[in-house]
């Protein structure tokens, strides 16, 4: 079954169009790659995909219905998780409200059971204000957020960012459980092609607001990839 | 009883009538980025529902329920009808609360009239000792319990998790699965109810005529404008300072220098906020 | 063609109302030529609104206080003497009071940027002050029940007087419509439209605000000084918010920002309002209230919008090139333009930038590159005073940035570009290049000027990109590179030392990179300019960079040519990523 399909999806701030003609089709299960250099349109693909930027042109379909237009709020209630890339957090409120937004009490205590299991460092930090946590304690809650609340696919944005390895390598495993345990799709922007090769099947490329390439399997073209990402 | 003591309870009770009123209003701001000018004709239309229980013999105390359950209807309609159209744009909201403001008074006065009107005091007493006005020393009682009842939503339940983050960033929350558009809807309804409270909690105090909610609202203002509209304790800091020098130069000198130092006192607090960043 | 076309339709109705004021008279008599007259100095009044609102952005909710303070000065001097020298007492006091409050209260509302909801609160907590100011002086100022039968200078009253007053309206709108279209009014819109723009061109917005302010404060204290030997009698309620609230939906409703709104609302409303006051005054107010919210939400200019924009006129024709001023001495070449030490720049607990150093040299381009999130761009803000730095240094030829507003640090020579493109989108693209041209400096308040003199290279840039042809179209209807390369063009004409470029070819098309790309290596050429560009597009940046620097976790880990940082294995590894293990 295809999880999320987008079809010539235009979208962009204003009068600004940032990314132009996506085409993309992602099964239910699959882990895709998004690659690409900064600023050409892959955060903006996501955010589009979740309705905090509108889309001008084109499709967006998950599991066969279109979700575009919706409001943040209503695609997540229908499955989609996301993990957003920059200042994701509510500073001045504890980890542990952190990871309690928008569940009730009772689905919360066992969602976020469920997925501190995955981060035990975080779980040391739960009445710490999310303000003072480290970059990388701040990138595991926000992935820790993420995975909870069952969701059917999950979108992360630039995840393993300025992380130590240690912590790449535990949001890895997170991932990779996820996945495997609930066939839970997942969507990932990397620049670190590292870490998205060891987790992800499918790849695509962006480049100035377009799809360049795409790749399958654990077949992925270093150099192509390396002529698209490096400086 | 020692005018210093009098003095005190005379400043603790301004406070808390400051503080009632700022509150529904900074909800409001914080939250929505609305500046809610008709804030002030809101509590003046909870001190009419205050008066015309009183006018139809009804028991004075029900008006403390009925005030906020009128203006919670009140701010349904308005915010369905005017401010949603407004969110985060404070110079549009002013202008438009404002102009609401005006129909609101007419409105009004077109049924009341234009003259004052007075409420009597539910309950004439003084307790134990103590020779203040009782019903001063609840609305003390009510503003504390106000604070903490607050404090404690705002700290310790989902709902305030969910209003502290929406605050902070609301598209954030809103990929969280919060639906912004219900807690904006919400927060403007329960501001409402807070001001029709207010206004029927302080009618028997003052004297109720239509133009009654523009000081008061901009006392308010002038608190969040001091004590930041983000944060409960700061709000209680503004109209602690403010309410506090307004009662202190009155006493000495009068209620008009009062008023006159309030607003200095503010605006000096406004300067040195900005000198100092 | 079309513009002096356009300002003809507009000079036309102010014709016709002169004309149509000028013939009421001949059908009313007595107490309507009273209101007539009483009409137009509230249109004055009208108009101080619209100058402070209209124009400058400023919400008054308090406007009345000026007026009221105009009103009573010269009733009081006048009541107290009726001599020659009590009424120039009172003309000089009734123009000066409210000057020196609008002054006073602009030094406490205007600061960095303005903060609307800040003024509306002041200002109209000020107006409750003076209401309440009133009734404790009731000696001097008649109390609640204010001051009668004040005197005139002169004798003269029915017909004549009212066109007295016509005159006087006549002479006030010849000055304002002057004001407004002079470049004092350029530059009012653009900080009203844009006031960071107006900031990093070297402006001191908040200095235009109190300048606007007072002399709004100072009209409206002219239109009270009319008002009260024209009624002869003043009140407390002058001073009160009704008051200053009729004055706010007159303007909204006529439409602010142009003259012809704030007079249209102010004479028609206040001449239907004795007709209607004598049906019901509550349901007048009521739909006078419904309106102007209506208004409010729906067309927020007025109702005078319904006939378009209102287009002046003489408009800039020529553009000349300023000569270059030749170079005071040259070990200042010698030294670095740009020097940063050991700089810190912390969001609360999160910390930006850490101990970062840097240093530019002239004529040369730098290029920072970094993952998102690096600190590229608050770097740029920390050097430009968009962000406050926690420690450390940052020197421009010598002279110290850190802790100065941007608007002083871009006269100090360090100018800066936005991510997106950031113009005065409702002005011209000639408006916007004369005030970047003018370089801060508060412009005439009578004068419209005709020529721009432009830096040699912006003139260069703006031929090479084809904006000379489209002078006169409004910027905010360019295409997005357009208006990023005028914004290139304006920060050129402030003939900067160090220019810091925010990413300037994003969301450019191919094309348009090259030209920028090359404009940009010819400018660090020729004008012994430094040059910092933050860039993502990586091919461009190996294009035109003399020098790289990698910003990542908020500081410099590499920095120097091409082959340097494109064969450094630390950088490698920070684009693709590092093993999990």
């Amino acid at each position: 079954m295809t999880s999320l399909e987008i079809k010539n999806l235009h979208s962009g701030y204003n009068d600004t169009i940032i990314i132009r003609e996506i085409n993309l089709a992602v099964e239910q299960g699959e882990i895709l790659c998004i690659l690409g250099r900064n600023g050409m349109g892959k955060s903006t693909l996501l955010k589009t995909v979740m309705g905090v930027i509108r889309a001008k042109e084109g499709e967006i379909n998950y599991r066969g219905i279109s979700i575009k237009g919706l409001q943040p709020f209503e695609i997540a209630r229908r499955g989609i998780g996301y993990a957003p890339q920059e200042a994701a957090i509510f500073a001045n409120l504890t980890v542990r409200e952190n990871l309690a937004i928008g569940f009730p009490q009772k689905t919360f205590t066992r969602e976020a059971k469920k997925a501190l299991g995955y981060f035990p460092h975080l779980k040391e930090r739960l009445s710490q204000k999310a303000g003072t946590l480290s970059g990388g304690e701040t990138k595991m809650l926000i992935a820790c957020r993420a995975l909870m609340g069952n969701h059917d696919l999950i979108l992360f944005d630039e995840v393993t960012e300025g992380v130590q390895p240690s912590i790449v390598s535990d949001i890895q495993e997170a991932l990779y459980n996820v996945n495997k345990k609930n066939n839970t799709t997942i969507i990932i922007v990397e620049q670190n092609v590292t870490f998205a090769k060891e987790i992800a099947q499918n790849y695509v490329i962006m480049s100035q607001g377009s799809i360049v390439e795409k790749g399958s399997g654990k077949e992925w073209d270093m150099d192509r990839i390396e002529k698209y990402i490096v400086i | 009883m020692s005018i210093t003591l009098l003095l005190i309870l005379d400043i603790i009770s301004t406070v808390s009538i400051l503080f009632i009123i700022a509150t529904g209003l900074a909800i409001i701001f914080g939250l929505m980025g609305v500046v809610n000018l008709a804030h002030g004709h809101f509590v003046m239309l909870g001190a009419y529902t205050a008066l015309l229980i009183v006018q139809n013999n009804l028991n004075p105390w029900l008006a403390l329920i009925a005030a906020p359950l009128i203006l919670a209807v009140v701010g349904l309609f308005v915010e369905r009808f005017l401010i949603r159209m407004l969110y985060g744009k404070i110079m549009e909201s002013i202008l438009a609360t404002w102009g609401l403001g005006i129909v609101i008074t007419q409105i009004v006065e077109l049924i009341f009239g234009k003259d004052f009107k007075q409420v009597p005091i539910p309950i004439d007493t003084t307790l134990l000792n103590i020779d203040y006005s009782f019903y001063r020393l609840l609305i003390i009682a009510f503003a504390i319990v106000l604070l903490i009842v607050l404090a404690l939503i705002e700290r310790r339940t989902n709902l305030g998790i969910t209003v502290r983050a929406v605050i902070a960033n609301h598209t954030l929350a809103s990929t969280l699965g919060v639906n912004i558009g219900r807690v904006y809807q919400m927060t403007f309804i329960a501001g409402s109810a807070l001001a029709g409270l207010a206004g029927a909690i302080i009618a028997p105090l003052v004297t109720v005529y239509s133009n009654m909610g523009i000081g008061y609202v901009v006392n308010a203002f002038l608190a969040i404008l001091v004590g930041g509209a983000g944060s409960l304790f700061g709000l209680v800091g503004g109209s602690t300072l403010l309410a506090g020098s307004d009662s202190i130069v009155s006493f000495w000198a009068d209620k008009v220098w009062g008023s006159i130092f309030l607003i200095l006192v503010a605006m000096v607090a406004m300067k040195i906020k900005q000198l100092r960043d | 063609m079309f513009a002096s076309f356009r300002k003809k339709f507009s000079l036309n109705w102010f014709m016709l109302i002169i004309v149509l004021l000028a013939l009421a008279p001949l059908f009313t008599t007595g107490y309507y030529d009273m209101l007539l007259g009483k009409a137009i100095i509230l249109a004055i009044f009208a108009i101080s609104l619209d100058l402070a609102w209209g124009y400058g952005g400023i919400l008054s909710l308090g406007h009345s206080i000026f007026f009221g303070l105009g009103a009573y000065a010269f009733s009081i001097a006048a009541l107290n003497g009726n001599t020659g020298a009590a009424f120039v007492v009172g003309i000089v006091l009734a123009l000066l009071l409210p000057t020196l409050l609008a002054a006073a209260a602009g030094w406490f509302l205007f600061y960095e940027k303005l903060d609307p909801f800040y003024v509306g609160v002041i200002t109209l907590s000020l107006t409750l002050i003076a209401e309440k100011t009133v009734l404790l002086f009731p000696k001097l100022t008649g109390g609640q029940n204010g001051l009668y039968n004040i005197p005139l200078p002169f004798t003269l009253s029915g017909k004549s007087l009212y066109f007295v007053i016509l005159v006087i309206f006549i002479v006030v709108l010849y000055f304002v419509n002057k004001l407004s279209s002079s470049d004092f009014g350029k530059l009012l819109v653009a900080t009203r439209d844009n006031e960071l723009r107006a900031q990093f061109l070297g402006y001191n917005t908040a200095f235009v605000h109190t300048l606007i302010f007072i002399i709004s404060g100072f009209l409206a204290g002219f239109a009270g000084l009319l008002y009260a030997p024209y009624v002869g009698f003043v009140g407390p309620g002058l001073f009160t918010m009704a008051f200053a609230t009729q004055v706010i939906i007159w303007v909204a409703i006529g439409g602010r920002g142009r003259i012809i709104g704030a007079v249209i609302g102010a004479l028609i409303i206040n001449m239907l309002t004795p007709v209607f006051n004598e049906i019901s005054p509550y349901l007048w107010q009521i739909f006078l209230g419904g309106t102007f919210v209506a208004v409010v939400v729906f067309r927020p200019d007025g109702l005078t919008s319904l006939w378009g924009k209102p287009k002046d006129s003489a408009a800039i024709s020529k553009i000349s090139i300023t000569q270059k001023p030749q170079l005071s001495s040259d070990d200042s070449n010698k030294n670095s333009k740009l020097f940063v030490t050991d700089l810190n720049v912390s969001f609360g607990a999160l910390s930006v930038l850490e101990n970062l150093c840097l240093t530019i040299n002239p004529s040369e381009l730098l290029c920072i590159v970094g993952p998102n999130g690096a600190g590229k761009s608050t770097l740029v803000n920390a050097i430009t005073g968009l962000v406050k730095t926690s420690k450390g240094d940052i020197l421009l030829e010598g002279e110290r940035l850190t802790r100065f507003r941007p608007y002083n640090i871009v006269n100090k020579g360090a100018a800066r570009t936005f991510q997106s493109a950031n113009v005065f989108g409702t002005l011209t693209v000639a408006d916007n290049l004369f005030l970047a041209s003018n370089k801060g400096l508060i412009t005439s308040f009578w004068r419209r000027s005709r020529e721009i003199k432009l830096s040699e290279p912006a003139k260069r840039l703006l031929n090479s990109i084809g904006l000379s042809e489209k002078l006169h179209e409004e910027a905010g209807n360019l295409s997005h590179g357009e208006q990023k390369s005028l914004e290139l063009c304006m920060v050129l004409a402030l003939e900067p030392r160090v220019l810091l470029l925010d990413e300037p070819t994003a969301g450019l098309a191919l094309q348009e990179r090259k030209i920028i790309g090359d404009i940009l290596i010819n400018l660090v050429r020729s004008e012994e300019l430094a040059m910092v560009v933050i860039e993502h597009d990586i091919e461009f940046v190996k294009s035109i960079a003399d020098r790289i620097a990698v910003l990542h976790n908020g500081d410099i880990i590499v920095d120097g040519n091409i082959e340097e940082v494109t064969s450094n294995s630390l950088v490698k590894e920070i684009y693709l990523g590092v093993e999990a293990v």
